[in-house]
């Protein structure tokens, strides 16, 4: 038997309520373990697609599935499981009084035993290297920290799936390498949506190209990165990182 | 780090402080929510000319902040921060009821003057109460304790978010404002006010949602857990009964009045 694919979108389209067409029509399939960029201007329907990842949204036209069980209202609490998902704004992520305990509100929530949540929440804390914030309040972090604590408190979930959205903004530039090392440590699928085209250079050896709620290209990050106008025509440009590589790509 | 803001409304201090260790952190979040809703009953049944009599509900909040190492002057500060608003309540009571029901020496108090005191003893003490309650439980387990006692999950979770949003169109607001101040404007026209306030709200819809969609993310459906739950012990039920018989006595009885009378006759 084939493992089924991680994520799947099937001719996935969406209307918000004031009638803007964000996704008009986005298949696509992420293998079990596979790195893979979204990356678009401004826009162009990612962060719409990342809502519907754990039925945040629900699909107008089409189908999402999540580990080959389509989303629905009966599967949705288990998607969420499944799926983790990493906010562009930590500040968003981060609600409760205590690291640990914001850390420890996914696993709570899934109904362990007091133990079992605090032997996940602070695996979770060491995996990513903040365990000795457990006690801290989150607003008073660094970016770089509370980066790092927002996906402890999805690790702790213990999801297949990692949906990040924006995972360097904010970050300085050894902050920013410390994530990369953390994120290429992690052997999840992952699905990042950054416009950082060099950590995606690093981190996703495929990407996905999103314009106007379309799929313009998905193919190896390095030949679509390369491809000058084609990135011109949509927003984006050729990331420094492959004019040294590829000088003549 | 947050900036600015954070300094104004001491944003998380009070998250903070309910996480610090007393025996009065310790004791069951329901046992102090009991006490604080007994003494809150007892507070507002006074007598609208009532003074002297409040004063010995004082001991309450004053033994509760020594008790649980807070900070009085941080909860003094709050407790001021609110006052405007009994002040506005009461501002008017001289003025409408001018009838002489005290003397203080050779001086008449007219009855606006008394029920002006009384309703700001009256704010000063259920306000410091509620702070007091929430600075040594802190807003979730507060919550939890309060859907343990029955209260219904809508109001509990309703609870929750109001606390949550606080917070956040605070945040918003004064993010806000120092943007205005930035642009070097001091006096602002109606109109910029109209403009601001309209903002203030859809920015707070915006952030309120996104921490929503993280809370069901982490797989929130509106039950409040703890980590630690609470299991109420003879230290609880003997810090509400000892609390409630004193409030029953002060309400019963005038205390003030009886403890001047001992000393009176001492002398």
């Amino acid at each position: 038997m084939t493992t089924p694919p991680s994520i799947e979108l099937r001719d996935l389209c969406f209307a918000y309520p004031d009638g803007t067409r964000a996704l008009r029509g986005v298949s696509l399939s992420v293998a079990q373990g596979e790195s893979v960029a979204i990356v678009g201007g401004n826009g162009a329907g990612k962060s719409t697609l990342v809502q519907h990842l754990n039925g945040y949204l629900m699909a107008t036209q089409g189908e999402v599935r999540v580990g080959g069980k389509p989303i629905a209202r009966e599967t949705v609490a288990q998607v969420r499981r499944a799926v983790g998902l990493v906010f562009q704004d930590p500040d968003d992520q981060l609600f409760m009084a205590s690291v640990f305990d914001d850390v420890a509100f996914g696993p709570l929530n899934f109904g362990l035993s007091p133990e079992a949540v605090e032997k996940r929440a602070t695996a979770a804390l060491e995996r990513v290297g903040m365990l000795h914030l457990r006690e801290r309040p989150p607003h008073k972090l660094s970016a770089g920290e509370k980066r790092a604590v927002a996906i402890a408190t999805v690790l702790a979930m213990s999801p297949e799936v990692l949906v990040m959205d924006e995972p360097s903004s904010n970050l300085d530039p050894c902050g920013r390498r410390r994530l990369i090392h953390l994120l290429r440590s992690f052997d999840h699928t992952k699905l990042i949506v950054s416009h950082d085209l060099e950590l995606v250079v690093e981190l996703c050896p495929r990407s996905i190209l999103l314009d106007g709620g379309v799929i313009v290209a998905d193919g190896p990050t390095v030949e679509l990165f390369s491809n000058e106008a084609l990135m011109l025509a949509h927003g984006l440009e050729r990331p420094h990182i492959l004019r040294h590589l590829h000088p003549h790509g | 780090m947050s900036m600015g803001p954070g300094n104004y409304i001491e944003v998380g201090r009070m998250d903070e402080l309910s996480r610090m260790d007393s025996p009065l952190h310790r004791l069951d979040a329901r046992a102090k929510g009991l006490t604080t809703l007994i003494f809150l009953i007892a507070v507002m049944s006074f007598g609208r000319y009532e003074v002297s009599a409040l004063m010995p509900l004082f001991v309450y909040p004053f033994a509760l902040t020594a008790w649980g190492n807070l900070p009085a002057g941080f909860l003094l500060r709050k407790v001021a921060l609110a006052a405007p608003f009994a002040l506005f309540v009461g501002i008017f009571n001289p003025f409408l009821d001018r009838e002489t029901l005290s003397w203080i020496g050779s001086h008449p108090v007219s009855g606006g003057w008394l029920s002006f005191a009384s309703i700001l003893l009256r704010f000063a003490l259920t306000v410091s109460a509620g702070l007091i309650l929430l600075a040594c439980t802190g807003i979730h387990r507060l919550c939890a304790g309060a859907a343990q006692l029955g209260l219904p999950r809508v109001f509990v979770v309703q609870l929750l978010f109001l606390y949550r949003y606080f917070f956040v169109i605070g945040e918003e607001g004064l993010r806000m404002v120092r943007s205005v101040e930035m642009r070097g404007s001091r006096s602002l026209g109606l109109r910029t006010y109209g403009s601001l306030i309209g903002h203030l709200l859809l920015r707070s819809i915006d952030r309120a949602q996104r921490i929503y969609r993280a809370m069901i993310s982490r797989g929130f459906d509106g039950e409040v857990r703890v980590l630690r739950a609470d299991a109420p012990g003879w230290k609880d039920a003997a810090f509400v009964a000892g609390w409630s018989a004193f409030f029953i006595a002060a309400r019963v009885c005038n205390l003030s009045e009886l403890v001047g009378n001992v000393v009176f006759n001492i002398l």
